[in-house]
């Protein structure tokens, strides 16, 4: 299995479900790799949206979104966004046993 | 409806062309074979300077670089930025895909075929001429 693969088709099926149902936009095709964007979708007042998507397995600040948004912004699309997904939710965990501390 | 069946069909065919390139399997040029010809039919669509048709015209162009097939994408590129409603920011966008596509040596190949090429048209010309 390619892990990379994985996470980023993940965060697609993720990301797109969140458009289509957060901002009611519709996909219509996907990019061939070298364009600046993965999807290219149509938004309710019918502006053409590029959409650029990437998954990680943890937070990072914000840092693949800048890049995301600043790698789609030399789309030539209405609307140019950029959606990140985070798989693996932090988790910690703390379990105590009797006794003194 | 058209649009929409064609869309779909080269979202599937993109996704399995990458996948195949990915992974080194068999296929894949094949693979973008069928993605080139469906951005074609998609790019028949619409007018050239239009945003999507011409996203469909570097598509099939930069699908038949990936499938290695310098001829077609050679043609394609010809037809596409001799039309007269082409713009110089398009034409260079298609001239980036060969480099983007290419490896250097391999891009010098191609060149020296095309003028291999252009030095025997001019050649035969002359010998009709004469």
């Amino acid at each position: 299995v390619d892990y990379h693969r994985v996470t980023e088709e993940a965060a697609e099926g993720i990301a797109l479900a969140l458009v289509s149902s957060g901002c009611n936009w519709i996909v219509l095709r996907r990019l061939q790799r070298g364009e600046v964007a993965d999807w290219l979708l149509r938004g309710s007042n019918g502006a053409l949206v590029a959409l650029e998507v990437s998954g990680l397995d943890a937070p990072d600040n914000g840092r693949r979104l800048r890049e995301k948004l600043a790698q789609v912004h030399k789309a030539r699309f209405d609307v140019k966004a950029a959606c990140l997904v985070v798989l693996a939710k932090p988790q910690a965990s703390l379990s105590l046993q009797e006794g003194d501390v | 409806v058209e649009l929409e069946s064609l869309y779909e069909k080269v979202s599937d065919a993109i996704f399995t062309a990458e996948g195949l390139e990915a992974t080194g399997a068999p296929g894949a040029a094949e693979a973008y074979r069928e993605v080139s010809r469906l951005e074609e039919q998609i790019a028949k669509l619409f007018p050239v300077g239009d945003t999507e048709g011409d996203l469909a015209r570097r598509g099939a162009v930069r699908a038949a670089l990936n499938a290695g097939d310098l001829k077609r994408a050679d043609e394609l590129q010809e037809r596409y930025a001799s039309d007269a409603r082409a713009t110089k920011d398009f034409r260079q966008q298609l001239e980036a895909l060969w480099a983007e596509a290419l490896p250097g040596s391999a891009l010098l190949a191609h060149a020296s075929h095309l003028a291999d090429t252009f030095a025997f048209s001019a050649l035969r010309i002359e010998l009709m001429a004469a």
